[in-house]
């Protein structure tokens, strides 16, 4: 007879060891993240950046919603879509979509607005106060949003 | 309603994907503050003995079908509404309850910072207990078409599924990853059906087994590094009462209940491990006759997942599951020297082998086989003959699910 539990604690410690083993993506692309004119901040951490878009962190700083806009998956967008979360967000593409579905389905959360053009997205993150987004590469008619760096962590 | 699920399958379902081309699919945006998102998903299911989902041998069910809609509305900064109806169809699983107003909720956000934010939920709330039963009625979220049995009892679901009340959440984004708290407390009196009567007093009795007082759950979710690990603590601790009739000869009590829930996850690049481990004690007093009131037990499972992609639209699973009802009697060795019925009601052990194949965006499929020795979480709504079900048993699935 199997002893259950040690199989499982055999199965843990196995566990335990993959997650030494880390996953490395490759440097950074040139996404860039705009918000709306009406955000006071200039450049915020990797990790909260990741917590607008995975729709966990839903207010800025002075206590106004947060609008997140990203594009729509179609075959065009897709790209843009798996850039900028592997590169800048360091985040395999499915987490995001993930992470929005537990939120929707389950009333704990939203999904962040979609957009299906970089005319779009511009056209959105210049008008609706609290917005970012994203766009694959810096353009320079670029009108009401500003861009948002990422920081460097202090610690 | 076998009709109806027939309808939808082989007709609805194929028009409007074929109508629909995937990219004019949107999730309806009736306003920025206001969006409205759905699901829609169809399994038949097959076995070579026990009754699941109304699936048996010879016998290929359609009777699992769900569907779902919600809606959630941003009212202000700080004041967000938000609510579901579900269509779901489970075999004699759901006690022919179809229609379930899922949740709906007022969510109050008291405080943000930049690393920060704290709010409550008001209302019906799903109950966050390990990875999936947040979701569990929402066929794209699941790693497979069935939850694994050792967590997620289906034929227990409505115990398990949600909360009437006020929950209160953290969310700490950490520079190493978020860390989340939620912690509730309620009741879940309009959702103990047959179903959960049978489980947990071997019958569809007379009386009405309903909660004693107010119970509590609570979860703390850490997910690394932006979810590549996740790690999550989950309790349930509660009690029941029932309320006897005259019909019945089994005097009121009251049954104890805690399940705890452990839950990690491990993602890389292609592969998805995932495992969580559970114990569900159950403690009778009260009862007369005293046959229930001696009852105590002390149930455990486990499963262990992984998933492979493929491609970056196909990916298999792989996972081992497995409950006891007792600790001390694992094997159901003295439960059947005592009552006199098979050993294997005790324990299940079920061995999972899925693909699911991503079509389009929004529109899945996904097969799996299972199998199973024991037949701990089968329905005694559907399998009433406890003498008669295969220790030894197989089942087919299949399920094909859209969400916008």
């Amino acid at each position: 007879m199997l002893n259950l539990q040690s199989t499982y604690t055999f199965v843990l410690i196995c566990l335990l060891l993959l997650l030494s083993i880390t996953y490395s993506s490759s440097g950074y692309g040139q996404s860039v993240i705009i918000v709306n004119t009406s955000i006071q901040e200039e450049a915020l951490p990797l990790n909260i950046i990741r917590a607008i878009f995975s729709m966990r962190k839903t207010h800025w700083n002075d206590g106004a919603k947060i609008a997140v806009y990203v594009f729509k998956s179609t075959t065009e967008n897709k790209k843009i879509n798996t850039l900028f979360s592997t590169q800048i967000l360091k985040l395999l593409p499915y987490q995001l979509k993930k992470a929005w579905n537990r939120n929707v389905y389950s009333g704990t959360g939203d999904s962040p607005h979609k957009v299906l053009t970089i005319q779009e997205m511009l056209l959105k993150v210049s008008t609706t106060p609290g917005a970012i987004g994203y766009i694959p590469k810096i353009r320079t008619d670029m009108p009401n949003v500003k861009i948002l760096s990422i920081q460097n962590r202090v610690n | 309603m076998r009709k109806l699920n027939s309808i939808i399958f082989f007709y609805l379902l194929p028009i409007y994907i074929l109508l629909v081309p995937h990219y004019a699919v949107h999730a309806l945006e009736l306003s920025e503050n206001i969006s409205l998102h759905g699901f829609l998903g169809q399994g038949l299911v097959t076995t070579t003995g026990n009754t699941f989902y109304g699936g048996k041998a010879d016998h290929i069910s359609a009777e699992f079908t769900e569907i779902g809609i919600n809606t959630s509305w941003q009212k202000n900064d700080s004041l967000r509404f938000a609510g579901q109806v579900l269509f779901r169809n489970a075999g004699d699983l759901d006690a022919g309850n179809h229609f379930h107003f899922d949740y709906g909720l007022a969510d109050i956000t008291a405080n943000t910072s930049e690393n920060s934010n704290t709010g409550i939920r008001i209302g019906r709330y799903k109950n966050p207990l390990g990875f999936y039963n947040l979701t569990r009625d929402v066929p794209m979220t699941r790693p497979s078409i069935f939850l694994p049995q050792s967590i997620y009892f289906d034929r227990v679901r409505n115990a398990q599924l949600s909360t009437d009340g006020i929950m209160l959440y953290h969310n700490s984004f950490l520079s190493t990853g978020n860390l989340q708290i939620e912690l509730g407390t309620g009741t879940s009196k309009f959702l103990l059906d047959e179903s959960v009567e049978y489980a947990f007093l071997a019958d569809n009795r007379a009386g009405d087994l309903e909660p004693d007082g107010l119970h509590s759950v609570g979860r703390i979710l850490y997910e690394h590094d932006g979810g590549r690990m996740r790690f999550a603590l989950s309790a349930f601790p509660g009690k029941l009462r029932y309320r006897t009739s005259n019909a019945d000869p089994l005097q009121q009590g009251n049954i104890d209940l805690a399940l705890y829930i452990a839950s990690i996850e491990y993602n890389l690049p292609q592969w998805h491990f995932t495992s969580e481990y559970l114990t569900l004690s159950l403690d009778y007093n009260d009862f007369n006759p005293r046959f229930f009131s001696s009852n105590k037990s002390e149930g455990y499972g486990w499963y262990l997942q992984a998933i492979r992609d493929i491609t970056s639209s196909v990916s298999l699973l792989v996972r081992y599951d497995t409950y006891q009802f007792d600790r001390p009697d694992k094997d159901g060795k003295q439960f059947s020297l005592q009552t006199g019925f098979p050993q294997h009601l005790r324990y299940s052990r079920d061995w999972t082998l899925g693909v699911n194949w991503e079509i389009l965006p929004d529109f899945q499929v996904k097969v799996e086989y299972h199998n199973i020795e024991g037949t701990s979480w089968l329905s005694d709504i559907e399998n009433p003959d406890q003498y008669h079900r295969d220790k030894f048993w197989d089942m087919i699935a299949l399920s094909l699910f859209w969400q916008f």
